[in-house]
């Protein structure tokens, strides 16, 4: 009897483990064949044979006559385009699934947090000090572990560790950095620092080239390792820390780690994308609603679904309007109203 | 177990670190590059072209310093910001024009000199390089631009493009010269006229103006867009206030920049004699407004709207060779009394854009009304 429980128990589990790894797996498939299918959709006129001609003559070395400018909207413009859409998206995704996953609190995200705006202060001061794009990274990355800082302290300092409080803690925080960038805005040169900086606020990939993809990618990657290697750690903090000390965890170098990769993920994002809500909220909601809360299939599916928001988001910004359109009012427009259905639908009380 | 727990966690965090070091090195040397690039292709083409009497490129220096190889031959334009539509337009190739900005298609002057500005393409957002593919998909032989980052963007998808600067008279002048150079040798000569134009209007005024001590100066507020937005110092608004006799007092108080607003109490204590407005709607609401109809430029009737035709001449564009002249007649009204703007505005308006002007037309251009 009680053997035969045992088989129906972990027969369930084996189930379950099976189709989350089907979903996650499917969910790459899904983002490989979108990001392959936008490489087809653009203002330039270019024929889909065309375009996967031009995509494989490096590797099969056809020697048909591109013109350079064909060949400069496929590796130049599309494909590093679509590259950055999916460590955006997927980036931003993640680290709000692990924010909320570590925080134990469903609203946080890089955006609510502050984080956003903390690495966008560090940008936008590096432009000021006319440093160089590393130098940009570097104190955007520093800006964003500023603003987590001081939205986690604000809650300790109150001896509040509510929901409401963390994200009134973020209220705070972004209140106070978005400020400082109207400051930075004051400060700066109008003919040549100031589109710049205004350009990080609006989030907008239009001024995307290979370089700054491959500027941000190692550091991006790395993370995004980091984070799917730890992803069952999460399960265990989002227990609560007396569990978690049970259980054998070093509390605070695997918080602390991982909050030093998510933000690592949101600020290289910043810097090649400026400030893109809603994502690192409504991503993760919705992955939940289709994967359930285990943070080891979550993680990874938000990362997925994530890319593929981005990729369809960016796709029509940079092809309904000859015009560019900043990412945020597609986002904002799109997020805001999902946010509000998902809270309908799983009747959320926080 | 423990121990090795944070030895893990400190080689991940080493390799963090690493990562974004990494990074670094990998952006710091691919940044500065796309000048530096360009600058060496253009000097091996240059080197390794075939020997002929005409060349097909050559190199022009922008605003910024980068070295950009372009061809002789323009055969198409665009720039990302509306000044350099008129500039273009000014120097006799409207016609290469293949993209716009929403500001010159509206503009009837302009419409009127190039009526199909009205149906070009406007794919730069915000002074900003834009939906590139679009612009691909247009590609200008050039592309004039602002700032380094515009410009590097463009470079990175393979486009021609040159920065330029029209924030001061002196850059202005560079850029007149240059936007004339990449044209092509007509423009180029068209170019050099205007400028010596300018030259002369400048000297004129110089002239008159130059001696007038700062106390006597009528203090001058430049209104752009709305009542308290304004240019202060480091902008051409003080250079041709001061050239015309006047004092620009928001510089004089401490505004630097374009574009900047101040509070409406500040405007209340500056109190100026004289109001130039860049837009006509701006004049009606200093007039209806409770507040700021107590200006005593407003009672002394002293507020102007600047005359606006293909691009409205207080800033950055080729009209801007008149601006220093009128606002003269406006701020010293005495010393430029021999001064007949209606005269000087058919004559530059017949010789620099072709354009021959009834008297109501010129008019229509000193005196802007609302629509």
């Amino acid at each position: 009897m009680k053997t035969n429980l045992d088989t129906v128990f972990s027969k369930k589990i084996a189930h379950s483990m099976r189709k989350g790894k089907l979903i996650v797996g499917w969910s790459v498939l899904l983002t490989v064949l979108t990001g392959f299918c936008c490489l087809f959709i653009g203002r330039y006129t270019l024929s889909p044979m065309d375009t996967i001609k031009i995509l494989f003559s490096p590797f099969i070395g056809t020697t048909e006559n591109w013109s350079v400018m064909m060949r400069n909207v496929v590796f130049r413009v599309r494909l590093p385009r679509i590259c950055a859409n999916i460590l955006v998206g997927g980036g931003l995704a993640l680290s709000g699934s692990i924010y909320q996953g570590i925080f134990k609190n469903p609203l946080v995200a890089p955006d609510l947090l502050g984080i956003s705006a903390g690495a966008c202060v560090g940008a936008a001061t590096a432009i000021l000090l006319s440093l160089s794009s590393a130098g940009v990274q570097i104190l955007a990355l520093l800006g964003g572990l500023i603003a987590v800082f001081l939205a986690l302290v604000i809650p300790k300092l109150l001896k509040n560790d509510s929901t409401l409080m963390l994200v009134l803690s973020g209220v705070i925080v972004s209140g106070l950095l978005n400020a400082v960038i109207g400051i930075l805005k004051y400060i700066a040169d109008t003919d040549t620092q100031l589109p710049e900086i205004v350009y990080w606020q609006m989030g907008s990939l239009a001024g995307i080239t290979p370089e700054k993809v491959t500027s941000v990618f190692p550091a991006m990657l790395i993370s995004i390792i980091i984070l799917f290697l730890m992803r069952w750690r999460v399960n265990i903090l989002s227990l609560g820390d007396a569990e978690a000390l049970t259980l054998g965890i070093n509390l605070k170098v695997t918080r602390t780690i991982m909050i030093v990769a998510a933000t690592l993920l949101t600020g290289c994002s910043v810097c090649i994308s400026g400030i893109v809500g809603w994502v690192g909220l409504i991503i993760p909601h919705l992955t939940r609603l289709i994967i359930g809360q285990d943070n080891i299939k979550l993680i990874p599916l938000s990362f997925f679904i994530g890319a593929i928001f981005m990729l369809c988001v960016d796709t029509v910004a940079r092809t309904i309007i000859s015009s560019e359109i900043p990412l945020s009012i597609l986002t904002g427009v799109i997020g805001a109203p999902l946010f509000f259905w998902l809270l309908m639908k799983t009747h959320a009380k926080f | 177990m423990k121990k090795n727990h944070s030895a893990t966690s400190i080689i991940i965090i080493v390799c963090l670190i690493a990562a974004m070091l990494t990074a670094c090195s990998s952006n710091s040397s691919t940044s500065p590059s796309s000048s530096e690039d360009q600058a060496a292709k253009s000097g091996t083409t240059s080197e390794s072209g075939e020997i002929s009497s005409e060349p097909d490129t050559h190199i022009v220096t922008d605003a910024l310093g980068n070295k950009v190889e372009l061809p002789v031959n323009i055969e198409s334009i665009a720039a990302t910001y509306p000044a350099i539509d008129a500039i273009v337009l000014m120097l006799g190739s409207g016609d290469k024009l293949v993209a716009t900005t929403g500001y010159n298609s509206t503009n009837e002057w302009f419409i009127r000199m190039l009526p199909k500005i009205t149906s070009l393409p406007q794919p730069f957002t915000d002074l900003k390089s834009g939906n590139l593919e679009e612009v691909m998909s247009i590609s200008p032989d050039v592309i004039i631009t602002s700032g380094q980052s515009n410009l590097d963007t463009f470079h990175s998808a393979g486009l021609p493009a040159v920065a330029t600067i029209t924030t001061s008279i002196a850059d202005l002048k560079y850029t007149v010269q240059l936007v004339g150079d990449i044209l092509g040798d007509e423009a180029s000569a068209k170019a050099d006229k205007l400028l010596k134009y300018y030259d002369e209007v400048i000297e004129l005024c110089k002239s008159r103006t130059d001696d007038i001590a700062t106390e006597d100066r009528p203090t001058v507020f430049y209104a752009a867009g709305s009542m308290i937005t304004t240019e202060g110092s480091g902008s051409i608004v003080k250079e041709w206030i001061e050239l015309a006799g006047g004092v620009n007092v928001a510089a004089e108080n401490g505004v630097d920049g374009m574009f900047i607003d101040v509070t409406q109490e500040e405007l209340l204590e500056w109190d100026p004699d004289i109001i130039i407005c860049r837009d006509a709607a701006t004049k009606d609401e200093y007039y209806n407004d409770p507040t700021m109809s107590s200006l005593s430029a407003v009672q002394n009737d002293k507020v102007y709207v600047n005359p606006k035709s293909v691009f409205v001449w207080c800033v950055r564009s080729a009209d801007e060779a008149l601006q220093p002249l009128w606002a003269a007649t406006i701020i010293q009204p005495e010393l430029f009394s021999d001064i007949d703007m209606v005269e000087k505005t058919r004559v530059f308006h017949n010789e620099f854009y072709g354009m021959d002007l009834s008297d109501d037309e010129v008019n229509a251009i000193l005196f802007p009304t609302a629509e």
